[in-house]
């Protein structure tokens, strides 16, 4: 049915030739003469050193609202799905015995919050501190154990102790490690994992004593 | 003018030639309007294909709203339509354009500019007697071409001196050809395109009625709903 419905405008089309062919033949000179104008209109940018068929400023203006739908489709899709950016702070630490944790004492691991154990080494230097503040478990944490749940502190070995059985050195303030003379003081090693940290800006004083200096 | 007709068919005598020419005749019809209506389906399949083309041109920026009324549609439909053509009637035109130059470079060496080189050309095929009476039939008092015509009135022949005329003469019909279907191009895009600029930016309202309303937009309020309970009871 298809094929006799073409068929026929098949038909149709090939008595209408003639026509069609006069209005091509009027076309084509048309054309012609409008290329021949055009012809050295482009010669013309061709000798400014410009783009002979340069795209039209509606061409560039849509492709440019196109790409900046597409370009905003494809952020939403993974934002749905990233977790939220954070910022970890590695706190390297530093033992007084060059470096080599006490027996008994095991580094903080990089990238692991520290639930609430003492921190060792050098405290804090401004950097924040992820994870959950100080709520006074055992300062010395067996290493490859897995960490006792909130609230339930234990022994090492996992026995649990009663409330008035403090563990030895338990609430006593950490320990800070004098630094000696020569010795650069240990920098914490900060790994930015999604994004630049930015820069902290001096305090204010100290920009007001540098537009002193500059003024003399 | 039925019972004329019907008149003039029973009035027919026709022997048992007459009806096989009469047979035959009505074959070669059937062929002929068969193979004509295949031409006229690649001319329309040609003449589609243009088509999409128009659309295409103008398909990002009537998607991205750059281009908001048909007198627009249309400027920017001309301009890039024919800057199409342009582009793509330069093949063709350069083509004709070489064998326009080797033509006259032809004529200036051995100076024949007066040479009719499309005469020339056609030494390379056959050519028939058409005149030769005997070539005809009468049926039902019209002539008819009955066979080839023979014998021939020339047969093809390879003439050195019209070696440039063997190759001037298809170099630049083809590329006629060539430039004649770019025109159709151009043509059937410009017509698309004007087409297109009165519907892209139709408001229509067919099948639109302002008094149907969706109940799922009408919000349920339970105050009202039972004032008009209490109203009606």
């Amino acid at each position: 049915m298809k094929f006799l419905k073409n068929f026929g405008l098949g038909l149709l089309y090939a008595l209408l030739f003639p026509v069609i062919l006069a209005a091509v033949a009027v076309f084509a000179v048309y054309g012609f003469l409008r290329g021949f104008v055009y012809f050295f209109i482009y010669l013309v940018r061709f000798f400014k050193g410009e783009k002979i068929f340069a795209a039209f400023p509606e061409d560039e203006k849509a492709k440019e609202i196109i790409d900046r739908a597409r370009g905003l489709k494809k952020e939403e899709a993974p934002a749905q799905q990233q977790a939220p950016q954070q910022n970890i702070y590695v706190q390297q630490n530093y033992y007084p015995n060059q470096g080599l944790p006490p027996q008994g004492q095991q580094p903080q691991q990089p990238g692991l919050p520290n639930p609430g154990y003492p921190q060792q080494g050098l405290p804090n230097q401004g950097y924040p501190q992820q994870g959950i503040p100080n709520q006074g478990y055992p300062s010395q944490p067996s290493y490859g154990q897995p960490l006792p749940p909130y609230g339930q502190p234990q022994y090492y070995g996992g026995q649990p102790f009663q409330r008035d059985q403090l563990p030895p050195g338990y609430g006593e303030p950490t320990p800070v490690i004098p630094q000696q003379p020569g010795q650069a003081a240990p920098q914490p090693e900060a790994i930015t994992l999604n994004r630049e940290v930015p820069p902290v800006e001096p305090a204010i004083e100290n920009k007001e004593m540098e537009g002193d200096e500059d003024d003399d | 003018m039925i019972d004329a007709l019907l008149s003039f068919l029973i009035s027919l005598e026709m022997n048992d030639n007459d009806r096989r020419a009469l047979l035959i005749l009505v074959i070669i019809l059937l062929i002929l309007l068969f193979i004509i209506g295949l031409i006229g389906m690649g001319i329309r399949w040609i003449i589609m294909r243009q088509a999409d083309k128009a659309d295409d041109l103008m398909y990002e920026v009537t998607v991205a709203h750059v281009i908001n009324n048909p007198r627009d549609y249309r400027k920017m439909a001309s301009k890039k339509n024919f800057r199409l053509f342009f582009q793509k009637s330069l093949i063709p035109l350069g083509v004709i354009a070489l064998g326009v130059l080797i033509w006259v470079i032809y004529s200036a060496i051995v100076d024949g500019w007066n040479r009719n080189i499309f005469e020339e050309f056609l030494d390379l095929f056959f050519l028939w007697h058409y005149e030769d009476p005997e070539n005809y039939v009468q049926i039902f008092g019209m002539t008819f071409l009955a066979k080839w015509p023979a014998p021939f009135e020339d047969h093809p022949v390879f003439h050195v001196e019209h070696l440039a005329s063997y190759i001037v003469v298809p170099i630049v019909v083809g590329g006629s050809l060539a430039y004649l279907y770019q025109a159709q191009g151009y043509m059937v895009r410009a017509l698309v395109c004007v087409k297109r600029s009165n519907e892209v930016f139709r408001k229509s309202l067919k099948g639109y009625n302002a008094n149907t309303l969706d109940p799922n937009s009408v919000p349920y309020d339970p105050n009202l709903h039972s004032a008009n309970d209490s109203n009606k009871l």
